[in-house]
């Protein structure tokens, strides 16, 4: 395929989505580490904007191949998934109580991420042959075994976090390879009932359960946060101010109070919609969230016009994350998911996040580019 | 189901396009969903309740943080300033900064920094936990770092999270140890303090005046604290000030000590104390008093051993410190010029003279011959043989048999009485804390003291005989023979009966006032025992011939802006004590720095115009620690100038041996340097020998008649060589085993030796006064076993 074409078939609108939540994105982050970057000695937002046009790179590099190649080196994929994932076990750096960094020179690659990407691509082949035959539990098994192996390498590090987005992940692929939604929806149901249970007997009967004390408080205070207001609550009750207090219209880009004043920890990362909200208010915040449904609108589109199953399961998995991450930071910011640390994508800051999102946004391109030969080439 | 021809597969690929299709539809709904459910709650959050959100906000963000008022100075009567305040800078916790964070860590690496022995991990924690429920409140851990510290820890702040450094004002003392005693030391105040209603509006971390003027009146010295509103980030770090109210330094004492005075009186103290020490080592403790007799206020006040308030200032102690302080003894922390009660000795015999005179059954120049001791039991030995002595010259020499036999004739009561006039019955009621009284054996305490005795002498047989019946009566019951019963009962009737009559016998003894306690009583020995306050508010009520005054240390109180709060108004009362029996006893007293006087020695050398009244003593305490005729305390009573009395003395020096050799040179330095006369060039006791007859200075033998009824004169003369060469009565260095020179005390049989009390178990409810337990140790200093 010639360069040129590739130019002319690129859709635009993602891109230009893209782009505008990387400036939302660049806006944030300045606002939040104007006190910060006087404690490390770095400019935050000549970072994240260096890492984005490596992240465009990625993005253009992606997009010239074309996908469809990568299915048959599926089992190949998810060997070297396990591989890295047990890699960061062995060789990983701690880093605030979870192994989840290999320094490669001076930079810290982070697994997680590409575990992610590898694990679409994998289970998207995994998945093709079982389109349309996933109506019993026991036809979803598995693909719950296929992903439950990686996500074990993952909980072990901890990373509870990206473990969620696995499962997020496998549901959203199971849903789009027509399993059942209602018996999805009862997995969901049963899943968060069995948490709320076992949380319930562990402080009413002791029952083991394998959490750590923060996790746990994570949960606890996710329900009331005023028990610990200045210790596991304070991030729940803060958030909410921040974000209540921006109002319809906002403080005004750099007038946040409790950004300037750092109320939020890590707000460059997990509560950089705080920022946004703070600073932008209501508006800001509905323009973004927009943003962001009108790049998943055009992804489903184009998992619509794949040329084959395993283009609109692959397409459908990368939506699926996407759209996690942003129900699980916004959520969190908001007050209606408990507190965990995942990056708002192409908003937070993080070398390794955005590129894996650029890079997962090429593989979305890719299928749109590639769809020539396409068994759905006709209009939906 | 899967199809295996082209045809099937062909639909085959139909059906999962149709299927995709539809389940990618299903997708972008549940999608839609969750972007309006984010949507929502936003909404909800920012629309509304955005004016919640933003008064939380607000709130949050903004803290009082209190700024410490200075305490206010202290000055001397002629604005001298003792103690003022310079800025230090604090180590502080602040938990709600700490918590959430490695405490252990940053608690340890702390530790690490500060480098003090006193400071460890164990320290730290338990701090926290003492502050348990005031957590939003810094815990200091360490006042006045050094700057070198500071430096350390301002480099390492990320590190250490919660670990906070304030400025705070401290007090400095500008004379170091000068007054200490009277000026008292701060410290934190306490838990318990904190709960108290006078403490309500202190933090943990503030500190309070402890004893002597820093404690009384620390209302005054507090100060206002100021507050500054400030906008703080999260981790409370000030970003700009909202309000400002600027603290109050504390009010200005003015106190009515003369530096100069104090630092000449504690000086001659120090040195007479190694002086001293040479014949007693046991000399390490003692008081005085310097009173302005115009008004009350107290020129000048010294208690030894020295405390070095510098050493408390909002520190901890050493273990060594501690020790000397508190439980070493003697232990320092004692004001002993007010806390300190004292067995007076011969400096009581002024009241004796005046009870004698106004009680109309003894006259001046009535006389007494004193054959060396006392003719009625239990015999107690005079100072030396006097002859025969009217009151002046039983003064002079402090002639014991005299002032026995006045006592007698005149009797306890007016002996009570005349005591309490002059206000030897309660505190003077100085404006100092912890003020203790001494111990006059009026009828009124005695009635006291003996229905107390009483009850305990009952309780203790009481229960004895109980013990015996509870042993018998079981036996007798249990009886074979009434024979047996009888024997039995007999035995029993026969131990009560014993018992009975040692109940009688103790009641008898205990309860009763004897003659011989008249006697000791007489002579400042016995029950007396006053604290060196109140012996010199009692002896410038002698100097200004009836008028007592409450002595005082703070003459005035003034606001910061100028404005005087409170002045002291001298508080008055004529003693209800004939005016002509005082000025008698104080021209009386005038013989004693005559020659042939106790104290001629010390004051010889002052002008005619300086006529300084003054009176010795030499006390037996009876306390633990005194051994029997050896050990004795020098007692020193003084004022002058006679005629317009300016200044008055009163002193103790804890085995001191005499009046004249110890306290008494303390007195002659400081009335020296008040009258500004040339110190003696010869050494301070030169005369040992005074010729008795030569140089007393009223007129002997001009007694009206013989008073003294019993005397075989025929005694006198196996004595009389000695007559003439008497040692001064405080002059007993190196003569202790000679002959009974103290003479005060009983010879019975009941080995009740004067001045000494039945110990306080025996009665259970003695009412003593606590001798040498500080009353209030503050409970920052007390054995953590306790």
């Amino acid at each position: 395929m010639k360069n040129k074409s590739v130019l002319k078939n690129i859709d635009y609108v993602l891109v230009g989505c893209v782009t505008l939540i990387l400036v939302a994105g660049f806006m944030a982050l300045r606002s939040a580490t104007v006190n910060a970057s006087d404690f490390y000695g770095m400019n935050f937002v000549a970072r994240q904007m260096a890492w984005s046009l490596i992240g465009y790179a990625a993005f253009f590099l992606i997009l010239l191949f074309d996908y469809s190649k990568l299915a048959k080196y599926h089992v190949w994929l998810y060997v070297l998934n396990l591989g890295q994932l047990a890699a960061v076990l062995v060789f990983g750096k701690s880093v605030s109580g979870a192994q989840a960094w290999i320094p490669i020179g001076s930079y810290q690659f982070q697994p997680a991420e590409l575990a992610k990407i590898l694990m679409i691509l994998g289970l998207a082949q995994f998945l093709v042959p079982r389109i349309g035959k996933l109506n019993k539990y026991t036809q979803m098994l598995p693909a719950f075994i296929y992903v439950g192996i990686p996500l074990g390498l993952i909980l072990l590090q901890p990373d509870l976090g990206t473990g969620l987005v696995f499962v997020a992940i496998l549901f959203g692929m199971l849903l789009v390879a027509g399993a059942s939604p209602v018996k999805l929806l009862l997995l969901i149901v049963g899943g968060v009932g069995a948490v709320v249970f076992a949380i319930y007997a562990h402080y009413k009967w002791g029952l083991p359960i394998p959490l750590k004390d923060y996790q746990l408080m994570r949960l606890v205070v996710f329900v009331n946060p005023n028990i610990d207001p200045r210790g596991h609550g304070w991030n729940v009750i803060q958030a909410q101010i921040t974000v209540g207090s921006g109002g319809l219209f906002g403080k005004g880009w750099g007038m946040g109070f409790q950004t300037a004043n750092e109320f939020l920890p890590t707000q460059w990362t997990d509560f950089i919609f705080c920022v946004l909200a703070e600073e932008f208010g209501f508006i800001g915040c509905a323009v973004l969230l927009i943003l962001f449904l009108v790049l998943i609108f055009r992804g489903i589109q184009i998992a619509q016009g794949a040329k084959d199953p395993y283009g609109a399961l692959v397409a459908a998995g990368i939506l699926s994350m996407y759209v996690f991450h942003v129900l699980q930071n916004v959520g969190m910011a908001v007050g209606i998911m408990p507190i965990t640390g995942i990056p708002l994508p192409f908003v937070s800051y993080g070398g390794s996040s955005l590129l894996a999102n650029m890079a997962a946004l090429g593989i979305i391109m890719s299928i749109h580019i590639y769809k020539d030969t396409n068994m759905f080439n006709r209009p939906l | 189901m899967i199809a295996n021809n082209g045809i099937t597969t062909a639909n085959h690929e139909e059906e999962i396009r149709l299927l995709m299709k539809n389940s990618l539809h299903l997708y972008l709904g549940a999608i839609i969903l969750i972007f309006a459910l984010l949507v929502s709650r936003v909404a909800w959050l920012q629309l509304l309740n955005q004016d919640y959100y933003q008064n939380q906000s607000e709130h949050q963000a903004t803290r009082w943080i209190p700024e410490q008022a200075p305490r206010g100075e202290i000055v001397d009567r002629n604005g001298s300033v003792l103690i003022s305040n310079r800025p230090v800078y604090n180590l502080t916790l602040n938990y709600l900064g700490l918590k959430d964070q490695d405490m252990e860590a940053v608690i340890s690496q702390l530790v690490e920094l500060v480098r003090d022995p006193a400071i460890t991990e164990d320290s730290i924690k338990e701090m926290i936990a003492t502050q348990n429920n005031r957590l939003f409140e810094p815990i200091v851990i360490k006042r006045d770092i050094s700057l070198e510290l500071l430096t350390q820890l301002e480099e390492r702040r990320r590190e250490l999270p919660g670990v906070m450094i304030e400025t705070s004002p401290q007090r400095s003392y500008q004379y170091g140890t000068l007054a200490s005693h009277l000026l008292g030391y701060v410290h934190s105040v306490t838990k318990e303090e904190l709960e108290q209603p006078e403490y309500s509006e202190y933090g943990l971390a503030d500190l309070i005046g402890k004893t002597g003027v820093e404690k009384r009146y620390e209302s005054e010295l507090r100060g206002e604290n100021g507050y500054r509103q400030v906008e703080v980030t999260a981790s409370n770090r000030p970003v700009r000030e909202i309000m400002y109210s600027p603290s109050m330094v504390g009010d200005r004492i003015e106190l009515t000590i003369d530096a100069g005075l104090q630092r000449t009186m504690e000086t001659a103290f120090d040195e007479t104390l190694i002086e001293v020490q040479e014949k007693n080592p046991k000399a390490q403790a003692g008081a005085a008093v310097l009173l302005d007799v115009k008004n009350g206020g107290v020129l000048a006040m010294v208690s030894r051993p020295d405390l070095n308030p510098a050493d408390f200032n909002g520190k901890s102690l050493t273990q060594a410190q501690a020790d000397y302080y508190f439980s070493v003894e003697p232990p320092a922390l004692r004001n002993r010029a007010i806390q300190g009660s004292y067995v007076p000795g011969s400096t009581f015999k002024p009241i004796t003279a005046m009870a004698a005179l106004a009680s109309g059954k003894v006259k001046p120049e009535d006389t007494v011959v004193c054959t060396g001791r006392y003719w009625n039991k239990p015999y107690i030995q005079c100072t030396g043989v006097h002859g025969r002595v009217n009151m002046y010259q039983a003064m002079a020499k402090s002639c014991n048999v005299y002032f026995q036999e006045i006592a007698r004739r005149t009797g306890i009561a007016m002996i009570g009485e005349v005591g309490n006039e002059f206000g030897l019955s309660a505190p003077t009621g100085v404006d100092l804390p912890y003020e203790n009284t001494g111990l006059l054996p009026s009828l009124e305490w005695q009635q006291k003291e003996f229905e107390k005795r009483a009850e305990g002498i009952n309780a203790q047989i009481d229960a004895k005989i109980e013990e015996f019946n509870n042993e018998y009566q079981p036996q007798i019951d249990r009886a074979e023979s009434d024979a047996e019963r009888s024997r039995l009962e007999r035995e029993l009737r026969d131990k009560v009966r014993v018992w009975e009559s040692e109940r009688a016998s103790q009641l008898e003894h205990y309860t009763n006032w004897h003659e011989f306690d008249t006697y000791n009583t007489g002579i400042g020995q016995g029950y007396n025992q006053y604290t060196v306050m109140q012996l010199a508010a009692y002896t410038s009520a002698i100097a200004n011939e009836g008028l007592y005054q409450t002595p005082y240390v703070v003459r005035r109180v003034v606001a910061s802006d100028g404005t005087v709060v409170e002045e002291t108004a001298p508080q008055t009362r004529q003693v209800a004590v004939p005016a002509d029996v005082i000025k008698e006893v104080k021209q009386s007293i005038l013989t004693v720095t005559q020659p042939g006087g106790t104290a001629w020695s010390l004051f010889r050398h002052f002008p005619p115009e300086i006529k300084v009244g003054a009176k010795t003593g030499t006390a037996q305490p009876g306390r633990p620690g005194y051994v029997k005729n050896k050990d004795f305390d020098g007692v020193f009573i003084a004022f002058a100038p006679a005629d317009d009395p300016q200044i008055a003395f009163a002193g103790v020096m804890e085995f001191g041996q005499g009046g004249t050799v110890s306290i008494g040179l303390v007195a002659k330095k400081v009335f020296e340097t008040y009258f500004n006369v040339a110190p003696q060039a010869a050494a301070p006791v030169t005369v040992r020998e005074i010729p008795l007859t030569d140089e007393t200075p009223a007129a002997d033998g001009q007694a009206s008649e013989d008073l003294s009824d019993t005397p075989d004169l025929t005694g006198l003369t196996g004595l009389t060589d000695e007559a003439g060469t008497l040692p001064a009565e405080d002059d007993w260095s190196g003569q202790a085993g000679e002959s009974g020179q103290s003479g005060e005390f009983a010879e019975d049989g009941w080995e009740r030796m004067a001045g000494e009390q039945p110990a306080e178990d025996e009665w259970g409810a003695g009412e003593q006064t606590p001798q040498y337990m500080p009353d209030e140790l503050p409970a920052e200093f007390r054995d953590p076993g306790e």
